[in-house]
């Protein structure tokens, strides 16, 4: 593929990309992607379309220590039976983090990070609240609620983050992450109080085939810390590296309720592309 | 590689044991498993998706008897010594029929209790279950559980304690038409859930139809029918939405929040009666002599339907002479200078009404004469007049100006 192609492919699918490993230290400047994320939910008499674009930056400020920013938003439009239809776009809440990482031993790469998220998730009040509400959920839906506080409207997050990652095997990688947030009512400071508190952690595996890059990733998101109150959802991703750039495919399928297809689970799914480069 | 054959091989079992077509099954509302079910389900039928950030609302279960008291404790006077004020507007409503003077002090409260099994208060942001000790209908239940979490979904996203109401009381009940209403479309809508059939082959219109039928029978059999006018609401706000929601989908449904009707008979008629509730031919009257202005209102189509059932031949005939309706204004007087000490309950009562002016008028008017007295009822041009007074007309009360144009 020419790279005139490939960048063109990326302008039309936007850039995003999710932290490279730290494995293969990035020179001093800046990683950025786009991700497209899409889902279909059927309600008895009508049908909703979502499409989620999510933006990322990574930029190398030291040696180890890098500085994130993420933001996404979602555009939800509903069909009745009649034809009739409403389209709404709900920004997500922009998240900023501190990322350090390190390489304690050979093919070992380890991240700490703290950050926080703005709200700007806004929903307003009336008739289409609803709508905005699912709007932001159905963004977090189809990836497996991966990184939820981003979607939350009106509320701010702490989050701390760590991932290890390594190449057990040759033609193999492993990458363990794990987040720990808290969210707060964004408002007055009379209401300000916190929400939730939340657990993510992840295990991707993935071949290294030239460039080709399969990869499952396995992710447990649980609010609150209760048992019952968790979604785990597993998306198996396709990548690969071009010169400058690496695109990626990938489908999420959320497994148990709240979001999933076992038992009274919504079945919500998604799928969606992505592109990273380096400048 | 073991281990991640075996987590593999668990999750695809986790994922795989499930049945993809599984929904809601009618289960026991007590339970906090039953209750998160109906929740998620509430939330599919409206086409929303599970809101991570939105707790359940907090749930109680009490039984009927804590309700009596707590209510109860809710109407009791102030333990101050002062004696409590008298309720004008119960008088004014038994002067028209609404409320049977010979009621027990508790009717109020007795009706709610009988007639209520579960509620939603935006004052807390809770529902509360009523166990009436009987052996639970577990489908019955999740319908209602699935009704009051529409309320509380309703309450988050248009604020219940702000929609609510309305500049009259013909206004306050096309609002709480359209609250009550959605709530009972999908509430049924979980309930086919439940059940397993299909949407497309459920009478929408029968139910509806059989459910205003029901509660026009209620109203006209009750001997306080004041109790049982808010029982409307229901259908009323359901037949409106329903039809919207075939073909539009949630969306349409909330479009019609957006624009709700001026009058309940603009409801009935799905919008078709002029959106501005008619000028009538007067101003507000002023209070006869020793009187002053106690309240008053425009009633609508629910309250007069329930007037007319005391003297209409049966629930049809009153209803179809309810239709009839083009605007009112109730006004109702206490004495004037009198405090809760003093207060003997002299009330008045002036009710002017339109009609439109076909046979309905005159079958409206000879019901009036013949219940009320010839000396109650008023005929201008297509306007009724009703004047009851508690105690016996006050002095000036035939030369008393009663209308003042506008």
């Amino acid at each position: 593929m020419g790279a005139a192609t490939c960048w063109a492919l990326c302008a039309l699918t936007g850039l995003l990309c999710y932290p490279r490993a730290a494995h293969a230290a990035p020179p001093l400047g800046l990683d950025a992607g786009v991700e497209l994320a899409a889902g279909r939910l059927e309600a008895p008499r009508d049908t909703q379309w979502l499409l989620s674009p999510r933006l990322w930056a990574s930029y190398r400020l030291w040696h180890d220590l890098h500085l994130d920013l993420q933001w996404g938003a979602a555009m939800l439009r509903t069909t009745g039976e009649d034809g009739s239809s409403v389209t709404l776009g709900v920004p997500g809440n922009p998240w900023l983090r501190g990322r350090y990482v390190f390489a304690p031993a050979d093919g070992v790469a380890v991240e700490a990070s703290l950050g926080a998220t703005a709200p700007a998730a806004f929903i307003g009040n009336g008739a289409r609240t609803g709508q905005r509400r699912s709007a932001l959920a159905f963004a977090s839906g189809v990836r497996g609620m991966r990184d939820a506080w981003i979607w939350a409207p009106g509320q701010t997050a702490i989050v701390a983050g760590a991932a290890v990652q390594n190449a057990p095997l040759r033609h193999m990688s492993l990458r363990l992450e794990g987040d720990l947030a808290t969210t707060f009512n964004a408002g007055s400071s009379a209401t300000r109080r916190i929400t939730h508190l939340l657990g993510q952690v992840a295990i991707e595996v993935g071949g290294l085939l030239g460039r080709w890059k399969p990869a499952l990733r396995v992710q447990t998101i649980v609010f609150d810390l209760q048992q019952d109150y968790a979604q785990t959802s597993l998306s198996p991703r396709l990548r690969v590296a071009l010169p400058s750039v690496t695109l990626e495919t990938f489908v999420t399928w959320n497994v148990d309720a709240p979001l999933g297809t076992a038992g009274t689970g919504l079945d919500v799914w998604g799928l969606g592309v992505a592109g990273e480069g380096r400048f | 590689m073991a281990r991640a054959s075996i987590l593999a091989a668990a999750l695809l079992a986790a994922s795989g044991c499930g049945d993809p077509d599984a929904g809601l099954s009618a289960c026991d509302i007590r339970t906090a498993s039953c209750q998160y079910d109906v929740f998620l389900a509430v939330q599919r039928v409206r086409g929303h998706l599970w809101d991570p950030w939105t707790d359940t609302p907090p749930m109680r279960t009490i039984t009927a008897e804590q309700y009596r008291q707590e209510l109860l404790a809710a109407r009791a006077p102030e333990d101050d010594g002062s004696e409590p004020e008298f309720d004008h507007f119960e008088a004014a409503l038994e002067l028209l029929g609404l409320l049977d003077p010979e009621r027990a002090p508790s009717a109020a409260v007795e009706a709610r209790v009988s007639g209520i099994a579960a509620y939603y208060a935006p004052r807390d942001r809770a529902i509360t279950i009523l166990d009436h000790g009987e052996p639970g209908d577990l489908e019955r239940g999740t319908a209602l559980l699935a009704h009051e979490l529409v309320h509380a979904a309703q309450d988050r996203e248009l604020g219940l304690a702000l929609f609510s109401p309305g500049r009259t009381r013909d206004e306050s009940y096309v609002r709480q038409s359209f609250i009550e209403g959605e709530a009972r479309l999908f509430e049924a809508l979980v309930t086919l859930e439940a059940r397993g059939q299909d949407i497309g082959e459920t009478d929408w219109k029968g139910y509806g139809d059989a459910m205003l039928q029901g509660s026009l029978q209620a109203i006209y059999d009750a001997e306080s029918p004041y109790y049982q006018l808010f029982t409307m609401v229901y259908p009323l706000g359901y037949r409106y939405l329903v039809s919207r929601y075939l073909t539009g989908g949630y969306s349409s449904v909330r479009d019609a929040f957006e624009a709700p009707t001026r009058t309940v008979l603009g409801l009935f008629e799905g919008g078709a009666v002029e959106a501005q509730p008619p000028v009538l031919a007067c101003i507000s009257p002023e209070p006869p002599a020793g009187y002053v202005r106690a309240g008053g209102t425009a009633f609508g189509l629910i309250p007069l339907y329930g007037v007319l059932t005391r003297f209409a031949p049966d629930a049809d005939t009153a209803f179809r002479w309810a239709r009839a309706w083009r605007g009112d204004r109730f006004t109702f007087y206490s004495e004037a200078d009198a405090d809760a000490d003093t207060d003997d309950g002299r009330t008045l009562v002036v009710w002017q009404l339109r009609f439109v002016e076909d046979g309905r008028f005159q079958e409206i008017l000879a019901g009036m004469l013949a219940w009320y007295g010839g000396s109650a009822v008023s005929v201008e041009g297509d306007e009724i007049y009703l004047r009851l007074a508690s105690h016996g007309p006050p002095a000036d009360w035939d030369g008393w100006q009663r209308c003042h144009p506008p």
